[in-house]
């Protein structure tokens, strides 16, 4: 895959495809503040609108990787095409955890901004939580072959996370706010461990049945 | 018969499947987690039988003043305007305004307001021991003017709490929990375990924990389902078959409707049952009212279902699933973070997650009943008309004057 071909899947996948999801996380992203005070906030205070909020916009970006080959004309069409269709999938996972991580950036940025007590800790902190979220949904969105079972397993993850604190131990998604960060290292490589296996299942998934 | 036509395709669907475990899951991990042990009896002469909230303005007043000259002195007021904890830093306009009511409160000027500089909050701390001690802060003299009537007092609260920009702590809301809080007599608390035990024979009191625990992930989960369900049709290319058969949109709209919400109780309706069974083994002396679980999580439950599931079908037929999902998680947050602050108690009118966490406070929900059943009907009365629009959006499509908003869009553009 040249970089002209690379460039080209990025740009028609960001315009056609990425652009409604991108919008909906920033409409998370602005309301975080008017929801959670986002100023003059401790080190712990801090890690509740990164954790709690924000990182809801993992759901939003990394679930619908597959969304567009949900529909079987594209889907066809996607099978037609030179370019493995799992190379595409990667870009487009790409660029996600990319804008996932500008959006944790320009968050803690301004929270830093406004006095909170943030330090690259919280960006790492609500972006593996973020990231977990979004990992979970694509996994199980991937395996369905259903963005909404995706959707929904992240949504059940995360109202979890409100009930089952001490039962999800590695797990816990927000656990900055109480003051722990070793968790973290857990969600981001389980997260690194999702993406690979969803990759794989997708890839044996086409070649075999469906 | 296509109603059960309709039941067979949800009942199968991975989607369905995975709203099971959801539900299950929360019925084992939260109810049946609090129900282990019965509720004691209370013994006369225990040291401390808790506290409860009682407006006495006596006890109110001054810990009400003494709280909000802290807050002011420490340039820090805790809120909770959405459910989560907000630290509000009021602009020296607001500050100035806030100064002149507690002025009026404590009989502090703004200007030893404005110069004292020896303040210390009080507060526990933890000493070397890992004990904890309270400790008296220091602020200036509180001396409330005799001429302050009770009326007045609550008015300037209001003043004050609408300056913080609401949700704080002098809300009419959250005042008295915060601020006048005395101890249980003996027979304050004898009182309420009689009324659990003669009044809502027990499962009236676990039926609406129940249906509280149940209510959150039943205001949400429906969507999912309702989505997963209008998507596959045009997934699977089926929508144009579907336009070309005779049946009317309004019957099939409101079969796929009906079906959606009876299988979805299915499952509460199982697990209200294991509650029942739960209930009946923990006290298994007592006489408990049979069928209070059930009959509870009908008139509770049931209209969030409607409403959940009726936001999926019209905004998936109107826009698109994403943003039907989209649309009720934002629902959903401001519905449950609105009365995280306060889990009884606080229904209102158009409260979409009605919550009530507590065995005890059966007072607290009769005093609502009138706005809990305005707001059960209000709800389903709404997800039927979402129901009839989205057939009327449905006989639009099939007649083809209508294809979603993207369409309209692209018309505009030619």
């Amino acid at each position: 895959m040249d970089f002209k071909s690379v460039s080209k899947i990025i740009g028609i996948n960001l315009k056609h495809h990425f652009l409604p999801h991108f919008i909906l996380s920033l409409i998370i992203a602005f309301l975080t503040p008017i929801i959670f005070g986002t100023s003059s906030l401790n080190a712990n205070e801090s890690a509740q609108p990164l954790e709690m909020l924000v990182s809801l916009t993992g759901i939003v970006l990394i679930t619908p990787i597959f969304l567009p080959e949900q529909n079987k004309n594209i889907r066809d069409f996607m099978r037609s095409k030179k370019i493995a269709y799992l190379a595409v999938c990667a870009l487009r996972l790409l660029y996600s955890v990319i804008c996932l991580a500008i959006i944790f950036g320009i968050f803690t940025g301004c929270m830093a901004y406004s006095e909170c007590a943030v330090t690259f800790r919280h960006f790492v902190g609500g972006f593996s939580s973020a990231l977990f979220l979004g990992a979970l949904g694509f996994c199980l969105a991937g395996i369905s072959g259903n963005a909404v079972i995706g959707y929904m397993s992240s949504m059940i993850y995360y109202i979890v996370n409100f009930a089952l604190k001490e039962d999800l131990k590695n797990y816990y998604l927000f656990s900055m706010s109480t003051g722990s960060f070793h968790e973290k290292y857990w969600l981001i490589f389980c997260s690194i461990g999702l993406f690979w296996m969803t990759f794989i299942y997708v890839g044996i998934a086409e070649k075999y049945f469906r | 018969m296509l109603f059960f036509k309709e039941c067979k395709k949800i009942i199968f669907s991975l989607v369905f499947g995975i709203y099971c475990i959801a539900l299950f899951g929360v019925y084992f991990t939260q109810f049946a987690n609090d129900c282990k042990n019965p509720m004691e009896k209370p013994v006369a002469g225990q040291a401390d039988y808790g506290t409860i909230a009682k407006e006495v303005p006596e006890i109110m007043m001054p810990s009400a003043i003494e709280g909000l000259v802290n807050e002011y002195l420490s340039g820090e007021f805790s809120a909770y305007p959405y459910g989560f904890y907000k630290c509000v830093k009021l602009k020296e306009k607001d500050k100035k305004k806030l100064a002149e009511i507690i002025t009026e409160l404590s009989g502090i000027s703004a200007e030893t307001l404005e110069n004292f500089d020896d303040y210390e909050p009080s507060g526990y701390i933890t000493k070397e021991d890992g004990s904890f001690v309270y400790i008296d802060g220091n602020i200036p003299e509180i001396n409330i003017p005799s001429t302050l009537t009770y009326e007045d007092f609550r008015e300037l609260m209001r003043k004050a709490d609408k300056i913080i920009g609401g949700g704080s702590k002098y809300s009419d809301e959250n005042i008295v929990g915060n601020f006048s809080r005395i101890p249980k007599t003996y027979e304050d608390a004898l009182a309420e375990y009689e009324q659990f035990c003669k009044e809502d024979k027990i499962t009236g009191a676990y039926a609406r924990l129940f249906c509280d625990y149940m209510g959150i992930v039943l205001s949400i989960l429906p969507v999912f389902v309702a989505v997963f369900l209008a998507e596959r049709d045009k997934k699977s290319s089926m929508e144009q078959l579907v336009y070309s058969r005779k049946i009317s949109s309004a019957k099939l709209i409101f079969t796929r409707y009906i079906s959606l919400v009876f299988t979805m109780m299915i499952p509460v309706c199982i697990t209200a049952l294991l509650a029942y069974a739960k209930v009946k083994s923990i006290y298994p002396d007592n006489a408990i009212d049979t069928l209070a679980i059930l009959k509870t999580a009908v008139y509770w439950l049931i209209p969030n279902i409607m409403a959940s599931s009726a936001v999926g079908m019209l905004v998936t037929e109107m826009i698109s699933g994403l943003i039907a999902i989209f649309v009720q998680s934002a629902w959903w947050f401001a519905s449950v973070f609105a009365s995280s602050g306060k889990l009884t108690g606080s229904i209102k009118n158009f409260t979409f997650v009605m919550r009530h966490n507590a065995l005890l406070g059966r007072d607290a929900f009769q005093k609502e009943w009138d706005i809990i059943i305005f707001n059960r009907i209000f709800f389903t009365v709404t997800s039927v008309l979402a129901i009839v629009l989205t057939a009327i959006l449905y006989e639009s499509k099939r007649r083809g004057v209508f294809n979603g908003f993207q369409v309209r869009v692209q018309n505009h553009r030619h």
